[in-house]
């Protein structure tokens, strides 16, 4: 699976959680304070992002994924 | 025995979970509630004049799925006065099934598992079983906990 349909298939994630375009979710974006999510929201996303990419993605990791770019490297480099 | 008003704020006719069957806290609860046609929803006697009226709201079964999760962490920490301590918010719930419908007479086994929990932000899941047959299933609701001293401050006028 390639970076780009990681951050598709996160992007659809993001789109159904937080009710944010798909188009909007590029890598650059902060997930905060750019893309307006907040700490449940993030959960919710990074539970859903587990099941569809079959990774673990710990506690202590979820507040270093600023961005979508962050998320989209961890998932490809952890899979 | 486990007296789910030691642990929850709620109170009739508000309180609907009746007892607490299995529990592990932190991780799981089984709990009841029994159904009667003398609860204030079925106070208006044309709404239970037929088998289709009589059926039991399904928001209020979400509820009582919902108090009966506020359990299994409430159960170390109880919380029943809801102007203090922790309070447990509801931030969303996601993909909720309803399978059959619920008729006064019927008892509620509510079995909630605790999907994710980081920080103050819990995920469950489960579903809701009557007689076996299952009710209605959650994949995901997620809950927030907060100091209610920030969310009295938050509300600006404050209840006396």
């Amino acid at each position: 699976m390639s970076n780009e349909d990681i951050q598709k298939g996160l992007a659809e994630i993001v789109e159904e959680v937080a009710g944010v375009a798909a188009n909007e979710v590029t890598e650059e974006k902060s997930f905060v304070d750019d893309l307006d999510i907040d700490s449940l929201s993030m959960v919710e996303i990074a539970v859903q992002a587990e099941d569809k990419f079959g990774v673990k993605i710990p506690d202590e990791q979820l507040a270093n994924l600023k961005t979508v770019g962050d998320a989209v490297n961890y998932i490809a480099t952890n899979k | 025995m486990i007296d789910v008003a030691d642990i929850l704020p709620h109170r009739y006719p508000m309180l609907l979970v009746d007892r607490v069957l299995d529990i592990e806290p932190g991780r799981r609860v089984t709990a009841v509630k029994a159904i009667t046609r003398n609860e204030p929803w079925y106070a208006d006697a044309a709404a239970v004049s037929s088998s289709d009226g009589a059926a039991y709201p399904p928001a209020l079964l979400v509820e009582s799925w919902a108090q009966a999760a506020g359990l299994v962490f409430g159960i170390e920490q109880p919380n029943p006065d809801v102007l203090a301590g922790r309070v447990m918010l509801l931030g969303s719930l996601s993909d909720v099934e309803f399978h059959r419908p619920v008729l006064p007479g019927d008892v509620l086994e509510h079995r909630v598992r605790v999907a994710r929990a980081v920080g103050e932000t819990v995920i469950f899941e489960g579903e809701c079983v009557v007689g076996g047959e299952l009710v209605f299933t959650v994949s995901r609701m997620v809950v927030a906990y907060r100091p209610a001293g920030v969310l009295r401050e938050a509300g600006g006028e404050q209840r006396t």
